[in-house]
């Protein structure tokens, strides 16, 4: 009875009549009308525009590491160049090496052998002139001998 | 309306929101305090504290303001006049 | 005199009057309608000329309206989680928007330079059949989407811990509208009762204080209302393992 007498009487705090379900409808005819307003287009625009940026990024991620690849391909192509450059480096070196001693052998060999050479010649020039040395002095000294003997 | 009831009616909506108001106070303190104490320790969570804080200060809220609407009740709507 | 018009005449205002309007033989409280087309008007037409123009770089109103769309996007998926909260999302923002452009329409204008032959006009949701429309729309949507969510299996939630809960959860329904309905009436009424005895009392520079307080708790009442709801319809359709 209490709470009825509350709730009946014209004119309150807590009338409530057919304002309730007017009121109701009236939400639910908005609540559709906000959705084919707002709801949808906004919505629409908004998903757009984070699949777009989803895309992109995306994108933007697959060519940071194509990026990535290529970068480390070259280091890799790099580094071999520089380890073929070094080993020709090298190899020159040993070969401009062997060169080097070849040629300073050949060298040697041929400075020892006309060394060798003017010596055996030296000596022989040497035995032949004393040789003829030798023979001039036997020949002085039958002279000498021979004129003392004249004289005598 | 008699005058007692009009004097019942008054005391009562006056009882109504103070003592209504006792509950929510202290717990309103307490989750306060809880909420200074988490910022203190976590500064950086200072946002979503405090979002939180408000929210359940709202639900406290509701109860002073059933009080409220007792008092309103005696006082424009009396069921006794 | 009687007791009740004592006290209005008393403070000069006007509780629990209303401008009756007689449609057929039903009556309805003509101030929440014409508040409420006003408000909504303003909102619709605010909303029309954002969404005019919808560019793929948001400036101005659109931004504006992005970010509400966002917001509301935010509440309703965190209440109500990510299957389905699309459906329920223009649901919940329509109750954040309706909820909040009442209360700041309420507190904002000053409608009572608008003299009505009884009553004066206010925030529709200091009415309480616009609270108790709006909880009760609440509670029909937490069932809608329970039921065609999980069919049958919907009512396994009143028995779900234990069989032991079935009085409390069928009690809960009742006190969820009803807690909804006099929180935001309430906290509407308080606000413009307080704002109006102040302004009584004292109408110069003490009541703008209240009114910010009082423009402070319409917003996060407006956000309470909006996240129960969802937070209602998300343990409706919440499985249950």
């Amino acid at each position: 009875m209490l709470a009825f007498s509350i709730f009946a009487t014209e004119g309150g705090l807590f009338d409530i009549n057919a304002t309730l379900p007017l009121m109701a409808i009236q939400v639910v005819a908005l609540t559709y009308l906000l959705n084919s307003l707002f709801f949808k287009p906004v919505g629409n625009v908004v998903e757009k525009r984070e699949r777009y940026v989803s895309s992109n990024l995306k994108e933007a991620k697959n060519k940071l590491v194509e990026v990535e690849k290529l970068e480390a391909d070259l280091l890799s192509q790099l580094q071999s160049a520089r380890t073929e450059a070094l080993k020709i480096v090298n190899e020159a070196e040993k070969d401009s090496d062997k060169l080097y001693q070849e040629a300073v052998e050949l060298a040697n060999n041929e400075a020892n052998a006309s060394k060798e050479k003017s010596r055996l010649e030296i000596e022989s020039q040497t035995s032949s002139a004393r040789k003829q040395l030798s023979d001039q002095a036997d020949e002085i000294s039958e002279l000498i001998v021979n004129k003392l003997i004249q004289s005598k | 309306m008699d005058s007692i009831t009009s004097a019942a009616s008054v005391v009562a909506a006056g009882l109504a929101v103070g003592l209504g108001a006792i509950g929510p106070g202290l717990g309103q303190g307490n989750a306060a305090q809880g909420a200074v104490e988490g910022i203190a320790r976590q500064p950086e969570a200072e946002g979503k504290i405090r979002g939180t804080l408000l929210l359940s200060f709202a639900f406290m809220e509701s109860l002073t303001i059933y009080g409220l609407v007792v008092a309103l009740v005696l006082l424009f709507a009396n069921p006794f006049s | 005199m009687s007791f009740n018009s004592l006290i209005t005449n008393f403070a000069e205002l006007e509780v629990g009057q209303h401008l009756y309007w007689q449609i057929g033989n039903i009556r309805i409280h003509g101030q929440v309608f014409l508040t409420s087309w006003i408000l909504l008007g303003a909102l619709l037409v605010f909303i029309s000329l954002g969404t005019k123009k919808m560019e793929n770089d948001p400036k101005g109103l659109q931004n504006l309206l992005e970010f509400l769309w966002d917001y509301i996007r935010d509440l309703s998926r965190t209440q109500i989680g990510e299957k389905v909260y699309r459906d329920w999302m223009p649901f919940i923002g329509t109750l954040f928007l309706f909820v909040f452009v009442s209360n700041w329409g309420g507190a904002l204008i000053p409608w009572r330079l608008i003299k009505l032959p009884s009553g004066e006009l206010g925030a529709p949701t200091a009415d309480i059949n616009t609270t108790i429309a709006l909880a009760l729309l609440v509670s029909l949507s937490y069932f809608y989407a329970g039921l065609s969510n999980k069919g049958w299996r919907y009512f396994e939630y009143y028995v779900h811990p234990t069989p032991i809960m079935l009085p409390f959860k069928i009690l809960e329904d009742f006190t969820k509208p009803l807690s909804l309905s006099f929180r935001l009436f309430g906290n509407i009424l308080a606000d413009e009762l307080v704002v109006s005895v102040l302004v009584f009392l004292v109408p110069l520079v003490l009541p703008i204080p209240v009114m910010f307080l009082g423009l402070f708790t319409s917003a996060i009442q407006a956000l309470i209302f909006a996240t129960l709801a969802a937070y209602y319809i998300g343990e409706a359709v919440e499985e249950h393992h």
